[in-house]
C-alpha cells in the first residue's frame, strides 16, 4: 500500500513537474540574488545563514500546494473517509514533500554554497546540517499547511504559522557552519537539529491529520 | 445497518437540520430530499465522517462491527493528473485491496469509461468524470454508499447506469443514500424528508 502510495506522488509529480520545479527556481534565484548583491567578505562568514533562510523560504514557498490539490478535487476526503488508516497516506505525503524539496536543498547545497562562495571547508557541516534540518522544515510546515489548506488565499497565514516554528532550526542550522568556522566543534548544533527533527517527525503527522479533518469541515 | 437516533449535524453550535430518527438495514435504498440549504449535504457529510460537529447519535454497521462508508460529494476524488486507470488503481491501494488490471478494466467497462481510461481526468467532461467515478464505487466493496446528488451532470444514458448501479447494489445487499432533487426511479427505496432548522416543518421520515 505504501508503495502504491508513493507510486501515485511520483506519477502526479511526472504530470505536473512545475510543482517542483518552481520552488528549486525560486532557490536558485534567490542565491544568486544575493550572490549578485552581497560584497564577497560578508558572504564569507554570512553565507550560511543566507543559503539557510533561501532553503526555509523555499520550503515554505512549496508548501501551500502540498494539500491544496486533493483538498479541491476532493481526494482529500476520499482519503479521511477510507477504511485505511489516514495517518499512512498523510506520513507518505509528507516524507514524498520531504524527499522533493529538503531532500533535493541538501542535495543542491554544494552548488549553492559555491556561488555564495562559502568555504569549502565548511560545505560538508552546511550540507549535515540541512540533511538532519530540513525534515523539521517539512514536518512541521505540513502541519501550516494542514490548517490552512481550507482558505483560498492561506499563503500570508501559512507564512505567519510555520515561519516562527523553523526559528529554532535556523538557529542550530546557522549556529553549526559558525562555530565550524570558528574552528570549533558543531556536533551540538547538529545534536539539536536532530532532536527538533525528531520532535518534528513524532508530533507532525498527527497534528497533520488533526489539522485535515478540522479543514474538510470548513466546506 | 445504519441507525439514526436524534442527530442534528451542527454548526457554530447551532443545529442545521431539525433531529432525525431513522434506521434502515441491508439492501435498503433512502432518497434523501430537501430544497437547497436543508442541509442534505452536511448529513452525507456527517455520516462519512467528514463532519464532526453534531448531536444526538449514529451507527454504521453496527457497535461490533463498524463499517465504512464510500462517499462521492460535490468534489469529484479523483486526481485530475492522472488517469482512470492509474486512479482506480490508487484507490484500490488505499481501500487495502490487490486488484488486478483486468478487473479494473471490467469495471470501467461496466459504467461506459474504457473509451477515456488512458486520459488524464482533467481533460474529460464532467460527466465522463462522474462515469469514472462510478467505477470506484464498484470497485470498492463498502457496504454503504453515500451519494451527494449523484446525477450532476450525467447524461441521461449514465443517469439509467446509476439507477441500475443503485438497483444492483441494493440486490448485493448494500445500503444505499443518496441526497438528490431530482426524483430517482430507484426499486423500493424510501424516502428522507430534511428540514431545515427554523423552517418549522414535519421532519422524520415517510415511505
Amino acid at each position: 500500500m505504501i508503495a502504491a502510495l508513493f507510486r501515485r506522488e511520483l506519477q502526479h509529480l511526472a504530470a505536473n513537474p512545475t510543482q517542483v520545479l518552481n520552488p528549486l527556481a525560486f532557490l536558485f534565484i534567490a542565491v544568486t540574488l544575493f550572490a549578485i548583491a552581497v560584497p564577497g567578505e560578508i558572504l564569507a562568514t554570512g553565507g550560511i545563514a543566507i543559503l539557510w533562510v533561501i532553503v526555509l523560504l523555499t520550503n515554505l514557498l512549496a508548501l501551500d500546494s502540498m494539500f491544496r490539490r486533493e483538498f479541491d478535487n476532493g481526494v482529500l476526503e476520499q482519503m479521511l473517509v477510507s477504511r485505511s488508516v489516514p495517518f499512512v497516506t498523510v506520513l507518505v505525503k509528507i516524507i514524498a514533500q520531504w524527499l522533493f524539496t529538503g531532500f533535493l536543498c541538501v542535495l543542491l547545497a554544494p552548488v549553492f554554497s559555491l556561488l555564495l562562495g562559502i568555504p569549502d571547508d565548511v560545505i560538508w557541516i552546511l550540507i549535515a546540517s540541512l540533511a538532519i534540518g530540513t525534515p523539521a522544515l517539512t514536518f512541521f510546515g505540513a502541519v501550516g499547511a494542514s490548517l490552512t489548506v481550507g482558505f483560498s488565499r492561506g499563503g500570508v497565514i501559512l507564512a505567519l504559522l510555520v515561519l516562527p516554528l523553523y526559528i529554532p532550526v535556523l538557529i542550530f542550522g546557522v549556529g553549526a557552519g559558525q562555530e565550524h568556522l570558528l574552528g570549533s566543534s558543531a556536533d551540538a548544533q547538529l545534536y539539536w537539529l536532530g532532536f527538533i527533527s525528531m520532535i518534528s517527525i513524532g508530533l507532525g503527522p498527527f497534528a497533520a491529520l488533526a489539522g485535515l479533518r478540522v479543514s474538510v469541515q470548513l466546506q | 445497518m445504519l441507525r439514526i437516533v436524534d442527530l442534528a449535524s451542527t454548526r457554530n453550535g447551532e443545529p442545521v437540520f431539525e433531529p432525525l430518527a431513522f434506521a434502515c438495514g441491508a439492501g435498503q435504498s433512502v432518497e434523501i430530499v430537501g430544497p437547497n440549504g436543508s442541509g442534505k449535504t452536511t448529513l452525507l457529510r456527517t455520516l462519512a465522517g467528514l463532519h464532526s460537529q453534531f448531536e444526538g447519535q449514529f451507527v454504521l454497521g453496527s457497535e461490533q462491527d463498524p463499517i465504512y462508508p464510500l462517499y462521492q460529494g460535490h468534489r469529484i476524488g479523483l486526481d485530475e493528473s492522472l488517469s482512470a486507470l492509474d486512479n482506480l488503481g490508487w484507490f484500490s491501494a488505499l481501500v487495502g485491496k490487490k486488484i488486478a488490471e483486468k478487473d479494473t478494466v471490467d469495471v470501467l467497462a461496466r459504467v461506459g469509461a474504457l473509451k477515456f481510461a488512458q486520459t488524464p481526468i482533467g481533460q474529460l467532461s464532467q460527466g465522463q468524470q462522474r462515469r469514472v467515478a462510478m467505477a470506484r464505487w464498484l470497485q470498492d466493496d463498502a457496504r454503504l454508499w453515500l451519494l451527494d446528488e449523484p446525477l450532476t451532470a450525467l447524461d441521461t444514458d449514465a443517469q439509467a447506469l446509476l439507477v441500475e448501479l443503485i438497483d444492483e447494489g441494493v440486490t448485493d445487499g448494500k445500503t444505499v443514500l443518496y441526497a438528490t432533487h431530482a426524483s430517482m426511479p430507484v426499486k423500493d427505496k424510501s424516502m428522507l424528508t430534511i428540514t431545515a432548522m427554523g423552517d418549522n416543518a414535519r421532519d422524520g421520515d415517510t415511505g
